[in-house]
């Protein structure tokens, strides 16, 4: 029997990275995770929000700009969405607006096509999301139908403020559903981490990990994982702090580094057995790439509201055309209410449409619309399309290729896009907006990327089984979104957190022997 | 470098001067302007570099840095501070706070 350095290797150290650790380092293992970025702060906590110039440049959300050490470039050059993300301990949380949904019942039973379906129901993963809800710290109100079931964990919502009541009464009017957001935000005080207080992995499942002695490697870039020839993987090549090319072995490898990096190293991952990438007899690996496209409206109310008072993303959302079916598409959107941003965003965004002049108006111009402004964004559900995908490119300074998305978005997504624009519009006016911007599909916001290594019950068009586990290599696990078989029409972290849970319970259940050994 | 930094703050307070209307600072009374390009430095070199050849015109400093001048402002500690100051003298519907507990009543 080989000796190896650890029970467990996590590559990547953002949610789902996380939740996986915590959950097997209570049960007694050597745990490793790598992590190519740093450690961070979540730069949103809305109440404490004072960054330098510098730090606030730093934390931009396009890696191609912000072209931090931990960052790889993205070519985006055919995609129609371009990525946003953040390379770091606690992964895209550090700059996420913590928008904690679950998915829907009818996410899991709906099928793709006859052959592509999730191989799991939504009661398989109810515990884990209830888990999840009390560990991270999720806001929000019990009682919403969009759930079967009463979701009991949640601190108490986020207040609303003057801005949105006014939109949850224009819903009301219309007769249609709205609910407070479950947010990932501190609203109890019983909780130490302060009201206001974003909870993130940093600040809950990652302080738990270290704790119970997983060992952090950060900016540590794996590159590879290597195999032997019983197709069983045994460990992984990466890149250390000081740029040294090392290795380090496992008895069991999950992979955690997000729907594009997950796929990046599967894919430089290729052997003689697997020439087409590692796990990817199916040819899978990398395809189906789904973004939840968006469409956004603004409206400009005559009075000030506060309306930038609150966390921007965590007010009150719709699932009103998410549930319904409509004979227009296929699937359906979610229409979630932001806050006004940040007066250093806002006022970029208002000077790219237009509406900031420099000179003797400046002041004029900007408080014509600061604090007066309410958006929606439509969350589209994308269907999986194997068109759509990530590959390798270039070799990079850290020896690992650069991924290329490939992206272009379908006439389903366009009609859904169009449909919720109409719809936020009449929201709006139905408020007392004065002036109405809309447009769509918004270029940067590829956070949510999904489907890159889905999950399946038939290997021949699936990654990864109902456990996480690869069809190909069994000591191999994925826990993060590149598994998901479709995307829903809501935030994606509740979910990656809830399956990271279930397949690291199953990891302990299963190979708990190949531990002890 | 002295003699080009102030010809850049005045250049920047044309972009955005006082306002005793509302009352506000120029930007170089906001911003550290000496800090500003020493960022600008690491943040972008390319159009650190054009500024520093020459003064350039207030066009092409648009062109070139607007949206990190209005990032800068917007950051700085004074503006924020002004900005709860024009909150608390212009906000008034505060009727929305009862309202608000009775209507996550009614959803529950």
């Amino acid at each position: 029997m080989p000796k190896y350095d650890f029970d467990v290797i996590i590559i990547g150290g953002g949610v789902a990275a996380s939740v996986a650790a915590y959950n097997l380092s209570k049960s007694n293992l050597k745990i490793a995770c790598f992590e190519q970025g740093n450690y961070e702060k979540n730069s949103s906590n809305y109440k404490k929000k004072k960054l330098s110039f510098f730090d606030y440049k730093k934390m931009n959300i396009n890696p191609n700009l912000r072209k931090l050490k931990s960052d790889y470039l993205i070519d985006d050059t055919e995609s129609d969405i371009s990525i946003a993300n953040f390379n770091a301990l606690g992964g895209s949380s550090v700059l996420y607006s913590a928008h904690l949904p679950r998915f829907l019942p009818k996410d899991f039973k709906q099928k793709i096509n006859k052959k592509i379906y999730w191989p799991l129901k939504y009661e398989d993963l109810k515990k884990y999301y209830d888990l999840n809800e009390k560990i991270l710290g999720v806001s929000g109100l019990s009682g919403d139908k969009t759930y079967p079931d009463k979701i009991e964990n949640l601190m108490p919502p986020v207040k609303l403020g003057a801005a949105i009541h006014k939109i949850a009464k224009a819903f009301d009017k219309l007769n249609w559903h709205w609910w407070p957001s479950y947010s990932g935000v501190v609203t109890s005080k019983k909780d130490k981490r302060g009201l206001g207080t974003i909870s993130e992995p940093n600040n809950s499942y990652w302080p738990k990990a270290i704790k119970n002695k997983v060992k952090i490697f950060i900016n540590s870039t794996v590159i590879k994982i290597i195999c032997n020839k019983k197709n069983e993987a045994t460990g992984i090549r990466y890149l250390n702090s000081k740029k040294k090319i090392q290795k380090r072995s496992a008895k069991i490898i999950i992979l955690a580094s997000g729907g594009l990096g997950t796929p990046r190293i599967l894919l430089n991952s290729k052997n003689i057995n697997f020439p087409n990438g590692l796990a990817n007899s199916s040819g899978m690996v990398g395809k189906n790439l789904m973004l939840h496209p968006l469409g956004w409206v603004e409206g400009k109310f005559p009075n000030f509201l506060k309306s930038y008072d609150g966390p921007q993303g965590c007010s009150i959302s719709s699932s009103q055309f998410l549930k319904k079916k409509n004979k227009d598409f296929k699937k359906g959107y979610l229409i979630q209410i932001l806050r006004e941003p940040h007066p250093v965003e806002q006022s970029v965004i208002k000077k790219k449409l237009n509406k900031l002049n420099f000179g003797n108006n400046f002041f004029k111009n900007f408080f014509s619309f600061y604090g007066k402004t309410i958006s929606a964004a439509i969350i589209c559900e994308d269907l999986p399309e194997t068109k759509n995908m990530v590959v390798l490119s270039k070799i990079n300074r850290t020896k690992i290729p650069n991924v290329k998305v490939i992206y272009k978005l379908s006439k389903n997504s366009k009609k859904m896009i169009s449909h919720g624009i109409k719809n936020a519009t009449k929201l709006m006016k139905v408020a007392g907006a004065r002036e109405i911007v809309s447009f769509g599909p918004v270029k940067h916001t590829g956070w949510h990327i999904m489907g890159t290594a889905r999950m399946g019950s038939n290997k021949k068009n699936s990654v990864v089984d109902k456990n996480g586990k690869c069809h190909d290599v069994k000591n191999l696990f994925i826990v993060d979104s590149s598994i998901f078989t479709s995307s829903s029409g809501v935030n994606p972290v509740s979910t990656i957190c809830a399956l990271s849970f279930k397949i690291s319970d199953y990891i302990k259940e299963n190979y708990y022997e190949k531990f002890r050994k | 470098m002295k003699n080009l930094e102030n010809e850049y703050s005045k250049l920047f307070d044309e972009l955005i001067p006082d306002s005793k209307e509302y009352g506000f600072s120029s930007f170089s009374k906001s911003v550290n302007v000496k800090l500003f390009l020493k960022d600008l430095r690491r943040i972008k070199p390319k159009s650190y570099k054009l500024i520093l050849k020459n003064l350039i015109s207030k066009r092409e400093i648009i062109n070139l840095i607007g949206y990190e001048i209005l990032e800068a402002y917007f950051l700085s500690k004074n503006v924020l501070k002004n900005l709860k100051r024009y909150e608390k003298k212009n906000f008034f519907e505060k009727k929305f706070i009862r309202d608000e507990i009775i209507l996550f009543k009614k959803k529950q």
